[in-house]
């Protein structure tokens, strides 16, 4: 039975969060809101950060 | 016979055989006496034979080795023939031998291999191998760029100072010829330096760590790849993930 790729689904579902983030950021941006904004921006950098790291573990995990 | 090394062979062997021998006289065993001459014997047929590897073992090391002879006096020998003065002087005899003798011995074959005959000989040039087109090019690039070194700046020197419309903009901008001298000094150095950062970092440093082969760079590879192939998260996973709770956790409260 195939294992199912955990890591690889997780990562591109952070990576596509990230850009949740970001379309959220540019949103309160229009806005004004320039505190969210900056949050808004940090968190995605921090998702972004995660999801890539948890490539790298996909990958190792399929290569080892 | 070479003078250095017999004179201080023979040193030697008076100073650490014969000298404790004639202190001790009775004291000292027959078979002792009997062999006082051995080293000395070996010593001048090292000499003889110091161009073959017996004769340089027997003067480095047969000889020194049967002076050791001495020892079997024991205390009784050592008490009479061993104040410290005498000590260091043996110590430096020993030293100077052992120079003296290495000395020798190099320079007798030097000496035979510049004996060595080449008249008979017939010389021949060997035929240059036409350079491969990688090394055509490699010598190609490195003209083009000493050409390029000198092009480059004498361009922005003609542009600077001596194209005449440049120079006619300069004093119709600042009047005064002294003012357009000193703008052209600036302009100079300002570009002098800006191009020669550039040259450096943008040409002749990836070029020679190219040329190197690049070790850092090889080295951080290599390491980013161990690091790649670990199956464990890095600590910066851990601080990513806290970095986007907390700041989503803020986000929250805020907009409540």
């Amino acid at each position: 039975m195939r294992k199912l790729p955990y890591f690889q689904i997780l990562c591109a579902l952070l990576l596509l969060s990230s850009l949740v983030f970001f379309w959220q950021c540019i949103a309160h941006l229009a806005r004004r809101d320039y505190v969210a904004a900056g949050m808004l921006t940090v968190i995605g950098i921090a998702t972004l950060w995660v999801g890539s790291e948890l490539a790298r573990l996909s990958l190792s995990e399929r290569d080892s | 016979m070479p003078l250095a090394p017999t004179v201080l062979g023979i040193n030697l062997w008076l100073l650490l055989q014969v000298v404790p021998l004639w202190l001790a006289q009775a004291m000292a065993p027959k078979w002792l006496i009997v062999y006082a001459p051995l080293p000395l014997v070996v010593l001048l047929v090292g000499l003889q034979l110091r161009r073959h590897i017996v004769g340089q073992v027997s003067l480095l090391i047969g000889f020194p080795l049967l002076l050791t002879l001495m020892d079997a006096l024991g205390p009784i020998g050592q008490e009479r023939s061993l104040p410290q003065s005498a000590v260091l002087l043996k110590l430096l005899m020993f030293a100077l031998y052992l120079a003296a003798t290495c000395r020798q011995i190099t320079h007798d074959a030097s000496a035979a291999a510049s004996r060595l005959s080449v008249s008979g000989w017939t010389v021949k040039s060997l035929e240059v191998p036409r350079p491969s087109l990688k090394q055509r090019r490699r010598a190609l690039t490195h003209q083009l760029l000493l050409a390029y070194c000198v092009a480059m700046p004498a361009l922005l020197l003609y542009a600077i100072c001596l194209h005449g419309p440049n120079i006619r903009q300069f004093v119709r901008l600042l009047g005064t010829m002294p003012k357009v001298t000193a703008l052209q000094a600036a302009l100079l150095s300002a570009s002098t330096m800006l191009w020669a950062s550039l040259f450096y970092f943008g040409v002749m440093r990836p070029l020679k760590l190219h040329i190197s082969h690049d070790p850092t760079l090889r080295h951080d590879v290599s390491k980013l790849r161990q690091v790649a192939r670990r199956g464990r998260p890095r600590p910066h996973l851990y601080v990513a993930m806290t970095v986007a709770l907390v700041g989503m956790a803020a986000l929250l409260w805020l907009s409540l």
